[in-house]
């Protein structure tokens, strides 16, 4: 699971949750790979981003010195190497395995193989 | 300019109670192929196919837009999105795939989605889906049982550019389905093909341009969550 598709994702389907996001992320194991960057598709998808949430990600693999604590007022004005951290953070790494976790009922959401599962069912067992 | 029709491997489809590319799937293919200068010139940059099955149909979009889009599919059955990550390998493009129904947890889509693809369980059947198989096509008495969780909500899922392709069959009543969301989608039927008793159809929405989608930048909207079955 990449970290980008973290940013996607809440827990506000379950019962009784009213945010549910970010959900929390803990990383057992990730992997770095090298996907190919390309700076205009870059600033598409920091536009669909929640910086709150790509904190909450960046802490999780230990990188929270690739990104500023706040965020830029403007993603077109930001420098290709900036913007490659950005890239790093969210396309590069693939959490393994983990577990995402509701902020608010702390149900355990597992992260197997590079697969989350999202079931209600089975968090709930 | 053809686009070649991705790989796959039967034997693991096969294997693993994985819905096989049928009719259908080629279909939905031959539909986006066709549409697929106008996909491009909406620039998406994301895609999420929900019920991805083997895969085939996220990676023929993922490649036929130059693999310069990001790739979310989700699916019920974990087999399939093993059998997707493998076909999505075997063609070397990226996907991302998660394990649920339709698109719960994945609310902060919302909004964001700019190609949606669905080719939901469509057939009529009178009894519950008992095993993986029987899932990947049972629709319920109208055949419609899944695509009715979904359809309310693709007007918000999608982006203000976005695009939805859907595969209906005849007796899930086309005329009512290009109705639906007539006050923020435009409809129409894409391709129709019949094959042997099915009468299949690829159907296409999309998103009215609006001056209120226009200004809609921001995304913190909070929306209700999609209900899950108990």
């Amino acid at each position: 699971m990449k970290l980008f598709v973290h940013n996607f994702m809440s827990s506000r389907f379950l019962k009784n949750v009213t945010v549910g996001y970010p959900l929390e992320l803990t990383v057992k194991q990730f992997v770095e790979k090298d996907i190919e960057f390309d700076r205009e598709n870059m600033i598409v998808m920091l536009d669909k981003i929640q910086y709150e949430a790509l904190l909450v990600a960046a802490a999780a693999v230990n990188q929270s010195d690739r990104i500023p604590a706040e965020k830029p007022p403007k993603w077109d004005e930001l420098s290709d190497d900036q913007l490659k951290q950005f890239h790093h953070l969210l396309m590069n790494i693939d959490v393994v395995d983990g577990e995402l976790i509701c902020p608010e009922t702390k149900t355990v959401f597992p992260i197997k193989d590079g697969i989350p599962n999202m079931l209600k069912v089975d968090a709930e067992k | 300019m053809s686009i070649p029709t991705p790989q796959y491997r039967l034997q693991a489809i096969r294997a693993h109670d994985v819905y096989e590319p049928a009719e259908d799937t080629f279909l939905l293919i031959d539909a986006i192929e066709k549409d697929i200068k106008e996909i491009r010139s909406r620039n998406p940059q994301l895609v999420l196919e929900i019920g991805c099955g083997s895969g085939v149909v996220s990676t023929f979009v993922n490649q036929a837009l130059g693999g310069n889009v990001t790739s979310v599919a989700t699916d019920l059955n974990p087999h399939a999105l093993d059998v997707t990550l493998e076909t999505a390998k075997l063609n070397d493009i990226k996907i991302d795939v998660v394990r649920t129904d339709l698109f719960a947890g994945l609310e902060n889509l919302i909004g964001k989605v700019d190609v949606l693809l669905f080719n939901p369980p469509y057939v009529p059947t009178e009894e519950e889906p008992r095993s993986n198989i029987e899932l990947t096509y049972a629709g319920g008495r109208t055949g419609r049982s899944t695509l009715d969780r979904l359809l309310p909500r693709v007007p918000e899922l999608l982006s203000p550019r976005g695009v939805f392709y859907l595969v209906a069959l005849h007796s899930n009543d086309i005329p009512a389905l290009l109705k639906e969301h007539s006050d923020r989608m435009t409809a129409s039927v894409s391709m129709e093909r019949r094959c042997g008793i099915e009468h299949l159809f690829i159907l296409k929405f999309v998103m009215k341009e609006s001056v209120e989608a226009e200004n809609n930048t921001n995304n913190t909207v909070v929306v209700a969550p999609l209900a899950q079955p108990e």
